[in-house]
């Protein structure tokens, strides 16, 4: 006598679980993992800009106006942008250095400040101002709020998003595992009626069901993080000159996703399939 | 196979037990019923007169709504789900729709009760293929429940409900879809295994002409009220 499986084989079905989950698992774990790394990078961006200023000199006096700069109170440092700097920061947007060679560049002063001491631009522009210095000034604190003025609606959005995908994975995972227990409610009679116990027939489908969507999530959330690491390696390879994009990498943290997704999928096959089972139970017999 | 040593107390007593479902009228009403050990007894009654209900309280899958219902001596008042399960494997019961698992094997599908039990495959597969070749169900061992005919899905019913050696065997209405030769043989094998086994046997039909042996007890139940017609 074999040993076969309580519950009949169901490969119509459970493929189709499995590619449910699957898939489920893939978006909610891409869409963490995106929005986590780009989140931090641009955040990380921020941190660096705001508390700069640069300063673009028209005419020549440039060394006495890096002096002027150092002087001003709250100023932390000030130094000229080399020729050799800027070309390679315009270089993206000419997409060759030779033509840039060619141009007038102006001097361009870049300034750390402190962030805690107001004005500090507005002082800048009043000491070259006096001194007799035709320039522009500019804070990239104003320019960096607005990016973190978008980067909460990002954040808002994604995690939405995030959520609603979650919500969906749930519900999905939580329907597929009533209905598929639901239309074997047979087996759950028939083992009722050999004797076993609410503990024994659970047991079995959640053996069944939580293995499933387990691998199946697993599945997914893997393949989210690989899709995630070749996204992040393809900007890399394609942003050599754009720092804000070089920032986006995989955290030790992502690696987390794996694990956790799966975990959390089968938990709510495992709650569910129990749920149904003692309904059937305490509702056909 | 022998099993179900005498023993002085009742198989099975109810006393003045009434059940209603929810939101309807009374099922069975101030029913009164004694079933001593080896004992057969037959409950004849029309479809709808409560039979059913009466073998599935006997079975504990419901609850009286009053009354008291005492099983193997043992007086069933608030046990667990759990508990109740665990008298249930002294109960075998051959319900009036059959339901097997397709995929199983006649074999794996008769061993069941064991099987949930815990039992290992080992330590029982001899029996159990002893009890199907003893109910004819020899040469179909391997053969899986849809291949099977009424009469041997009949059989198989009974060999799950027997595997366990149960001290009480309730049947409903296992000649409902057959003609009266294969009920009269039906109701000879329940016959065969009440004195063979010493297993107590309470037998419902809705049929009032097949059964007027010898050494049965007969009950009618009609709109739930249960009274006795023969003493056995």
């Amino acid at each position: 006598m074999s040993s076969s499986s309580i519950l009949p084989p169901n490969r119509v079905h459970e493929i189709a679980l499995f590619f449910v989950v699957a898939t489920l698992s893939f978006f909610v774990s891409l869409s963490g993992i995106v929005f986590k790394t780009t989140y931090g990078a641009t955040d990380q961006w921020i941190s660096q800009v705001e508390n700069q200023i640069t300063v673009r000199i028209i005419d020549s006096k440039e060394d006495q106006a890096v002096n002027l700069i150092t002087d001003v109170r709250g100023v932390i440092s000030a130094k000229q942008i080399e020729r050799d700097e800027l070309v390679t920061l315009l270089e993206p947007s000419f997409q060759s250095s030779e033509i840039i060679s060619e141009l007038p560049l102006p001097t361009v002063i870049s300034v750390l400040f402190d962030t805690s001491v107001a004005g500090v631009d507005e002082a800048i522009k009043n000491v070259l101002k006096n001194r007799g210095y035709e320039a522009s000034v500019v804070s990239h604190a104003a320019r960096s709020e607005n990016v973190r003025w978008g980067l909460d609606v990002i954040q808002m959005t994604s995690l939405v998003v995030i959520g609603l995908l979650t919500v969906s994975t749930i519900l999905i995972i939580a329907i597929t595992t009533h209905s598929t227990v639901a239309t074997q409610g047979h087996i759950v009679r028939v083992l009722y009626l050999a004797g076993a116990r609410d503990g024994y027939i659970t047991g079995a489908f959640i053996a069944r069901f939580w293995f499933t969507i387990f691998l199946s999530s697993l599945f997914g959330a893997i393949l989210a993080l690989g899709t995630a690491f070749l996204l992040i390696l393809a900007i890399g390879n394609e942003s050599r000159t754009v720092s804000w994009l070089q920032a986006i990498q995989l955290g030790s943290d992502d690696f987390l996703i794996p694990i956790v997704v799966p975990i959390v999928a089968s938990l709510i096959a495992l709650a569910t399939t129990r749920s149904t089972i003692i309904g059937t139970l305490k509702k056909q017999i | 196979m022998d099993f179900n040593p005498v023993t002085d107390e009742p198989t099975l007593q109810l006393d003045e037990v009434s059940l209603r479902y929810k939101r309807s009228q009374s099922v069975l009403e101030g029913v009164d019923l004694v079933l001593e050990p080896q004992s057969f007894s037959i409950l004849i009654g029309p479809s709808g007169a409560g039979k059913s209900s009466l073998l599935k309280l006997i079975y504990l899958t419901v609850r009286p709504t009053s009354g008291t219902l005492t099983l193997f001596g043992e007086r069933i008042y608030n046990q667990s789900r759990n508990e109740r399960a665990r008298m249930r494997q002294r109960v075998g019961i051959v319900p009036q729709d059959l339901e097997f698992l397709d995929h199983l094997t006649l074999e794996e599908n008769a061993a069941l009760p064991l099987r949930v039990m815990g039992k290992k495959a080992k330590t029982y597969r001899d029996d159990v293929e002893e009890l199907l070749v003893s109910l004819g169900l020899g040469r179909n061992l391997n053969a899986h429940p849809p291949e099977l005919s009424a009469g041997q899905r009949q059989r198989l019913g009974i060999a799950c409900a027997l595997v366990s050696e149960p001290d009480l065997l309730l049947a409903d209405e296992p000649t409902a879809n057959v003609d009266p030769s294969t009920a009269n043989r039906m109701l000879d094998l329940y016959l065969d295994i009440n004195q063979r086994l010493g297993t107590t046997v309470l037998f419902a039909t809705h049929s009032d002409d097949l059964y007027d042996d010898e050494g049965k007890s007969i009950y009618r139940l009609e709109k739930g009220k249960l009274t006795m017609e023969k003493a056995g």
